[in-house]
C-alpha cells in the first residue's frame, strides 16, 4: 500500500483550525511539527483518486482563513508519496543481544540464543522507559552486581523499573530481593519482566517511596537513580544494612561524583570501587559497622 | 536517572484507535522505540474516551526506550463538544452551523493555555475564536 503524506505548513495560530480540517477529511492522526512561528502538520491519506480533491480543498480552505480573522501564512501545501513498511517490525533491529560485565547477556525475546555454561541469560523486551540494559548506568550497575552479589545475599533494589537489576540480583545468586519503585506503572512492567525470567519466588515487588517499605537487613543495597535523591538516601543506607553490607549507586553524572563520595564517608562508608562510562559514574561501597 | 532525550514527537490520534499506520509509524521508526508497545498503552490510557481526538506527546530516548503523555483534546474537538456539534462547516465563510458563547471560548482557552505559547489568556481566547469562525461555528457576545 502507498500512502499520500500531505503537509500544511502554517502559523500556530491557524494550526488547530488546519488541523480539525484534515481529520474533517479522513486523516486519522496527525505529526505536528512545531518549528515556531511556522508549524507543519503532517497527515496521511491512502493514496487513491481523492488526494488530490483533498489537497485542492485544502488550498481552499487556507484561502478562506483570512476571512475568520485568521492569519495562515506561510499556508503551504506539498505532497508526497510514502510507500507502506513494516513500522511495527523495524525497530527490532535495533536490539541485539548484548553482554554486560563477565557474565550477564541481556537479550529481547525474540532473540533465541544459546550461552555458554557460565554465562547467565536475562531476557527482557525493551519498552516504556525504564531499564533496557543500553543506557550506561544500568551497565555500570549490572557490572558493580557481578562484584557485590553473594551467594544467599539479601538485595534491595531501589527504583527498580524494569526490574532489571533486580533479575540479575536474583540470576547471579542473591536469595532474596526486595525490588521497590515509587512510579506504579512500573511495577508491572518489572512483575512481567520477573515472571519471564523465573525468578517471582526471589524478586518482590513493591511501591513505595525509597528505603521506607524495606523490612530487616539487607546485604547489598543498589540505587540506580539520581544524584539529587541518592544524597539524602545515603545517611539512611545504615540502618538497612548488615555489618559490612555494601552498596551500589549508579545513576551519577562524572561532575558529581565527588560530591557523593564525601556524602558516603561522612556516613561511614568506604568506596571500594568507582567505574565510568560516558559521562555516568557508578560506585560500589562498603559500610563499615562503627565499633 | 536523566536520559538522553533523542526527539519528542507530537501527534493528535484518535482515542483507543491508533495502530502503526501513519502517522505513528513513520514519525516513531526513525527513533526506534517499541511501536507496539506504544500503541497498546497508548490506547490502553485512552479507551475511556474511545474516538476522541486527543494529543499526546512521546519523548523518545537515546537508549530507544519512551515515554508519552496525553494532553488536552485539540481546541476544534474542544469547540465541537461546546456547539454540540459533530462536523465544522464545510463552507465557513458562507454557512454557519452552530453558535457558542464568549463565556464557553474562555473555558477552552483556559484549559488549552498551558499547550499554547502563550500565556496570554486573551490571545488564546483570540485563537479559540478564529478556529470556531473557521469551522462555521458564530461567536455570541
Amino acid at each position: 500500500m502507498k500512502w499520500a503524506q500531505v503537509t500544511v505548513t502554517t502559523s500556530q495560530e491557524a494550526s488547530d483550525a488546519v488541523a480539525n480540517y484534515l481529520f474533517e477529511l479522513g486523516a486519522t492522526g496527525l505529526e505536528v511539527k512545531e518549528e515556531l512561528p511556522a508549524v507543519a502538520l503532517i497527515s496521511y491519506f491512502p493514496l487513491d483518486d481523492l488526494v488530490g480533491g483533498h489537497v485542492q480543498n485544502l488550498r481552499r480552505f487556507l484561502d478562506s482563513l483570512p476571512g475568520a480573522g485568521i492569519d495562515a501564512v506561510p499556508a503551504e501545501v506539498s505532497l508526497k508519496c510514502v510507500e507502506e513498511e513494516n513500522w511495527s517490525e523495524q525497530w527490532r533491529s535495533a536490539f541485539p543481544p548484548q553482554k554486560i560485565g563477565q557474565r550477564l547477556i541481556i537479550t529481547p525475546t525474540w532473540h533465541h540464543i544459546t550461552t555458554e555454561p557460565s554465562e547467565i541469560l536475562i531476557q527482557l523486551d525493551p519498552g516504556m522507559a525504564f531499564g533496557t540494559g543500553q543506557h550506561p548506568t544500568t551497565q555500570l550497575s549490572i557490572q558493580l552486581l557481578e562484584e557485590a552479589v553473594t551467594g544467599n545475599a539479601r538485595v534491595a533494589d531501589i527504583g527498580t523499573g524494569s526490574g532489571i537489576l533486580a533479575i540479575a540480583a536474583a540470576k547471579l545468586g542473591a536469595k532474596r530481593v526486595d525490588a521497590v519503585d515509587l512510579d506504579t506503572t512500573a511495577i508491572p512492567i518489572a512483575q512481567r519482566n520477573v515472571q519471564l525470567n523465573d525468578v517471582t519466588s526471589i524478586v518482590h515487588l513493591r511501591p513505595g517511596d525509597g528505603l521506607q517499605v524495606l523490612d530487616g537487613t539487607y546485604n547489598l543495597i543498589i540505587a540506580n537513580i539520581l544524584t539529587k535523591v541518592i544524597l539524602p538516601m545515603i545517611p539512611q543506607c545504615p540502618q538497612f544494612l548488615k555489618p559490612d553490607g555494601r552498596l551500589i549507586l549508579s545513576g551519577i553524572m562524572a561532575s558529581e561524583a565527588p560530591q557523593v563520595e564525601d556524602q558516603l564517608q561522612a556516613n561511614g562508608f568506604r568506596c571500594l570501587k568507582i567505574q565510568q562510562q560516558e559521562e555516568w559514574v557508578g560506585m560500589l561501597a562498603a559500610w563499615v559497622k562503627p565499633t | 536517572m536523566a536520559k538522553k532525550v533523542a526527539g519528542i514527537v507530537k501527534l493528535q490520534l484518535l482515542s483507543g484507535q491508533a495502530t502503526p499506520n501513519p502517522p505513528v509509524g513513520p514519525s516513531l521508526a526513525p527513533y526506534m522505540v517499541n511501536i507496539p508497545e506504544f500503541i497498546k498503552s497508548f490506547n490502553a490510557r485512552t479507551q475511556d474516551q474511545q474516538g476522541l481526538i486527543v494529543t499526546t506527546v512521546v519523548t523518545c530516548y537515546a537508549d530507544r526506550s519512551f515515554t508519552f503523555e496525553v494532553k488536552s483534546p485539540p481546541t476544534a474537538v474542544l469547540l465541537k463538544q461546546a456547539a454540540k456539534l459533530a462536523k465544522g462547516s464545510g463552507e465557513p465563510n458562507r454557512t454557519k452551523v452552530a453558535s457558542v458563547t464568549q463565556p464557553q471560548i474562555q473555558e477552552i482557552a483556559q484549559t488549552k493555555l498551558p499547550d499554547l505559547n502563550t500565556t496570554s489568556l486573551e490571545s488564546a481566547m483570540r485563537m479559540v475564536a478564529g478556529t470556531a469562525r473557521s469551522m462555521g461555528i458564530t461567536v455570541s457576545e
